[in-house]
């Protein structure tokens, strides 16, 4: 266009144009106008970028792969761009068992193919999950969980879902392929239906809600638009069929389905305090499920199909005037303007049936889906006869008339069971899950992940047959409503070094530990052995903590009297070391920074450290590690807070909060660098900290600065580990240890590993005659003795490790629990000298 | 900016824009859930509930926020409700673990409190990128792929013009208007969120 080449846009204006500031019609014209114009186009190639562009441009370099270039996928012609995420993938493309055959459509979840089964030729939709949305673990674990929810449930009336596929890095679910319209598109299109084809609808919907409800499961998202309509192959009344579906995986998408939460009320109001999870549009919530999502049940359902039934029959819902959260107050305090004045020719029974389901109180409502389909009943075969050629007529021509096909999603279930999660690695391995004795699973594993829903209750768990190959990562759980449990089949790691049947070497002599305990220490060490990754390091549930887990498994493999160099775990040792040193930053921090709590780690790995370097001969790894090791001190020393203690990281960092549990593995680990001859400032191995945390009852607290000052025997156990011996502070936390660490077997507390590889480690320095030097006053009976410690202990200590040799911790796992209950029973070792008296 | 419609800010401000809340509630949601993630003591039902909480919250005083014209106000004004609502939700859960620093999770929200933290900088960061990584999300399917493909390559991958106009066989003009189109979109459906 000539008029607008000979206009040049202004500089600002071209400027906004590349920021994106101008509006879409503003755009069109500019872009007419570069069409012709290079020195515009030139202009345009030299404009800067503002923050917000800047902000989106960095997200192409983020792990995110957000950038093209990034999400190429393996097979395809290389272009620059390579394909996105919702192309066909290339792995479904050659699926063994679906065939893909159209693209229904896509949102912000991911693509939807229509596809069938290869072999039985059985029409599926088939939905991609967007690989973003699956990024991480937790994410697919939600998916999977929604899918295997939904699969439970066979029911007419409900969308099938078949199967959660992965093929590569591809997650799908497949589900039953339904063509049909959803009752809000209905409702948009017709207006209010006729009270047969209403009742009919909700009829079936409850039918499909009663499954659900005897398989535990509630719904909690019941509305028009999550009801499809098929037509043709239904109900003898209307020729339809409703199948309940939910358009969310709301727990993917984390919005689909979420159409308002919105407060109920203010917080002065007690009724209403407690606001738990709002799901679902307010137009069609119970009251009870607006205050507390978790408290709602199946009745909370009934509620919401009594709302859609008013839609239905009125056109309009129930509370239509107002905010979300006015629309929440209203279905807790109001009643809906009443059916009949909205609609002349409704039965007085259905308004009865009507004003049933819509009870605020939910012990005043249906209580099941089943009576709410009886009551229904009369209503559907009073009319029917009249109205049923017409709604079939009107119900085929639809679904002809409309090319858009439902796309279905899956059931969003909100159940009363918690359930169990299998991760394996390998085929063929086979699980049994036994509650009270009783097996009440066995479960096939194949690669992947599979996941069952079980009761609330604690439950055993053991491999099936003997296999030496796999172990499990625990021998037992507890399900709680809504949570989940995951247990790891984990491929046994061949250390061929340390399998190799060495003989033993001794320190020391083992008189005082028995054969029994021998028996258990060499089945813990070599479970440590077998759980170490290949690349040398151990790690908590979940991936996490590598750095402590690590050091405290090494001191354990220490203990046994093998070093960097010799003996049946050198090998083991050597990996471990290597790993952590790896892990150490320049400025002196022994952990990746990414560690929010890295004074654990640090401290933990300082001490095993400086013991390996204590043991070395001269040499390039002692120069090494002594460099480390100095580092590593300056970088604890300059992480002190301004009373003398550390946090979880530096004070400057930290806003100079401190903490006793890391400054107590601070001072161990200092007192260890110390003892191996690195220079410690002088001062920084100084009690003071802990005095101050030490309360009216002896015990210490977790931290000074805050507000809970009650005492917690676990810290005052650990800090014993950190002080001399003889001085009020430790008599004081003796006491107080004395009285809350009674020494029996009883009941397993969460922080049992904690405070016992430090009390171990207290009373094991006290020996047999420490107590009395102490407490002259004390009586026999009420002295503590390393002896005492070990009868009342250590039995009941090795009870508890598991066939594979390893000790479950029940917070942080197995690399933990084995590498503090190892520590403990090998304290008579005496092959390290920071444990040593 | 030129664009002269109310932002969905204004929207939701004035309340009664059902649509506009459902829109905050989309874009923000899976941002609340990235950062309530890490932290350990949550389970992904508390995680789910707590996500709920700041929403309901922010619809509640949304009305009374005013940007005060520093760079990330409304960014700090949603930091300090997910502080409210995560101090509230545990002491109603009554959930203090047997712990060693039982009450560790109080601390490391009292650092998000504080807006000079290293927790609260975090913060700050992780709400930009999160925020935008859902705007990229959801702007993505309103575009034709190669409009699309012609801005990531050139904002994302930060290539030239005239290098995406060649792979992608497309005119310049339509590669600059592509990378435009976009960046509107996304201001549009958030920017005001990360001003």
């Amino acid at each position: 266009m000539a008029n607008m080449q000979a206009v040049h846009p202004g500089p600002d204006q071209l400027s906004e144009f590349a920021l994106g500031k101008l509006l879409p019609d503003q755009i069109d014209a500019i872009e007419e106008h570069l069409s012709g114009c290079a020195p515009c186009c030139e202009t345009l190639r030299q404009c800067q970028q503002d923050t917000f562009v800047a902000l989106v441009g960095a997200m192409g370099a983020s792990p995110d792969g957000l950038g093209a270039t990034l999400t190429q996928a393996p097979g395809t012609t290389p272009t620059v761009g390579g394909p996105r995420a919702f192309e066909v993938p290339i792995e479904l493309t050659n699926h063994p068992r679906y065939r893909v055959l159209e693209l229904l459509g896509s949102g912000g979840m991911g693509a939807v193919y229509r596809g069938e089964h290869r072999l039985m030729q059985r029409s599926v939709a088939l939905k991609i999950i967007n690989p973003r949305l699956v990024a991480s673990e937790a994410s697919v674990d939600r998916f999977r969980r929604e899918i295997q929810a939904a699969a439970r449930l066979q029911h007419a009336n409900i969308v099938a879902a078949f199967d959660a596929e992965q093929a590569g890095d591809v997650h799908f679910f497949v589900m039953e392929y339904v063509a049909g319209k959803d009752l809000q598109r209905v409702l948009d299109e017709r207006g209010p239906l006729p009270i047969t084809e209403a009742c009919a609808y909700v009829r079936q919907a409850a039918l499909g809600l009663q499954h659900a409800h005897e398989n535990g499961m509630v719904h909690r998202d019941i509305k028009p638009h999550n009801l499809v309509v098929v037509a043709g192959r239904g109900d003898a009344m209307t020729g339809a069929q409703v199948k309940i579906l939910d358009f969310g995986l709301a727990s993917l998408t984390n919005a689909e389905g979420l159409t308002a939460e919105i407060e109920t009320a203010n917080e002065a109001d007690s009724s209403l305090t407690h606001v738990g999870a709002l799901m679902g549009t307010p137009d069609y919530m119970a009251p009870e499920q607006a205050r507390d999502a978790h408290a709602a049940d199946i009745r909370a359902d009934i509620y919401s199909l009594g709302c859609t039934l008013y839609t239905l029959l009125t056109g309009a819902v129930p509370f239509p005037g107002g905010t979300a959260m006015d629309k929440i107050k209203a279905h807790a305090e109001q009643s809906p303007r009443p059916i009949v004045e909205m609609r002349k020719d409704i039965p007085p029974d259905l308004a009865r049936v009507l004003d049933r389901m819509l009870a605020k109180d939910p012990a005043r409502r249906f209580q099941t889906p089943a009576d709410v389909a009886a009551a229904l009943a009369p209503f559907i075969s009073d009319v029917a006869a009249s109205n049923r050629r017409r709604a079939r007529r009107r119900l085929v021509a639809l679904a002809f008339a409309t090319a858009a096909v439902i796309l279905l999603s899956i059931v969003h279930i909100a159940t009363d069971k918690g359930q169990l999660k299998v991760e394996s690695k390998v085929d063929d391995v086979q699980i049994v899950v036994s509650k009270d004795g009783k097996e009440v699973e066995v479960i096939d594993l194949t690669s992947g992940t599979a996941v069952k829903r079980l009761p609330s209750g604690e439950y055993s768990v053991r491999l099936k047959g003997e296999r030496s190959d796999v172990i499990l990562n625990r021998d037992g759980f507890t399900i709680a409503r809504g949570k989940e449990e995951v247990v790891r089949v984990e491929e046994v790691v061949k250390a061929p070094v340390a399998q190799a049947a060495k003989p033993r070497r001794q320190l020391t002599p083992t008189d005082k530990i028995t054969p029994a305990h021998r028996k258990a220490i060499d089945k813990g060490l070599e479970y440590l052995v077998k759980s170490q990754s290949s690349i040398g390091f151990w790690e908590a549930v979940g991936g996490q903590y590598r750095v402590p887990m690590t050091a405290l498994s090494g001191m354990a493999l220490l203990m046994d009297g093998s070093t960097i160099d010799s003996g049946p775990y050198a090998e083991s040792i050597r990996k471990a070391v290597d790993w952590l040193m790896a892990q150490s930053r320049a400025g002196g921090l022994l952990v990746g920074a990414d560690d929010s709590h890295y004074f654990f780690g640090h401290g933990y790995a300082m001490m095993f450290l400086a013991t390996v370097y204590s043991q070395l001969e001269e040499g390039e790894r002692r120069a090494t590690l002594h460099k480390l090791l100095t580092k590593a001190v300056e970088f604890t020393a300059s992480g002190t807070t301004s009373r003398g203690g550390w946090g979880y990281v530096l004070a400057k960092d930290g806003g100079d909060f401190d903490e006793s549990a890391t400054t107590i593995v601070q001072l161990q680990a200092l007192r260890a660098a110390r003892n191996a001859g690195i220079a410690v400032p002088r001062g920084l191995l100084d009690a003071s900290f802990l005095r101050k945390c030490t309360g009216p009852n002896g015990g210490v607290v977790y931290s000074i600065t805050y507000a809970d000052r009650s005492e917690r025997p676990p810290l005052t156990a650990a800090a014993l580990s950190a002080s001399e011996f003889d001085s009020d502070l430790a008599k004081k936390w003796w006491k107080a240890c004395q009285k809350e660490l009674p020494l029996s077997n009883r009941k397993r507390l969460g922080h049992d590993e904690f405070t016992h590889y430090y009390y171990a480690q207290a009373i094991y320095q006290l020996g047999e005659n420490g107590f009395v030097r102490l407490f002259p006053e004390s009586k026999p009976d009420e002295r503590l003795t390393w002896s005492k410690y070990k009868d009342a202990m250590f039995d009941g200590m090795i009870a508890q490790q598991g066939p594979d040799g390893g000790w479950n911790g029940p917070l942080l796992g197995k690399a933990y629990g084995t590498a503090c209950y190892l520590t403990i029973l090998q304290l008579d070792n005496a092959a390290v000298p920071i444990y040593q008296r | 900016m030129a664009d002269t419609s109310l932002s969905l800010l204004d929207r939701l401000q004035q309340r009664s824009d059902a649509e506009a809340w459902d829109r905050f509630v989309e874009l923000y949601t899976p941002v609340l859930r990235a950062w309530l993630r890490r932290y350990d003591a949550l389970a992904p039902a508390d995680v789910d509930d707590i996500v709920q909480d700041v929403l309901i919250a922010v619809n509640k005083d949304l009305p009374g926020f005013q940007h005060s014209g520093r760079p990330g106000a409304f960014r700090s004004w949603l930091r300090t409700i997910l502080v409210h609502r995560l101090q509230f939700f545990w002491r109603t859960r009554q959930r203090h673990p047997a712990a060693v620093g039982g009450s560790e999770f109080l601390d490391v929200v009292q650092q998000l409190h504080d807006g000079a933290t290293p927790t609260s900088q975090l913060w700050d960061s992780e709400h930009d990128r999160q925020l935008v990584r859902r705007l990229l999300e959801l702007v993505e399917t309103q575009f034709a792929r190669p409009t699309w493909r012609a801005f990531q390559m050139q904002v994302l991958d930060g290539l030239p013009a005239e290098r995406v106009a060649l792979e992608l066989k497309m005119p310049l003009h339509s590669v600059y208007a592509a990378k435009s189109r976009v960046l509107h979109a996304l201001r549009e459906r958030g920017e005001q969120f990360v001003r």
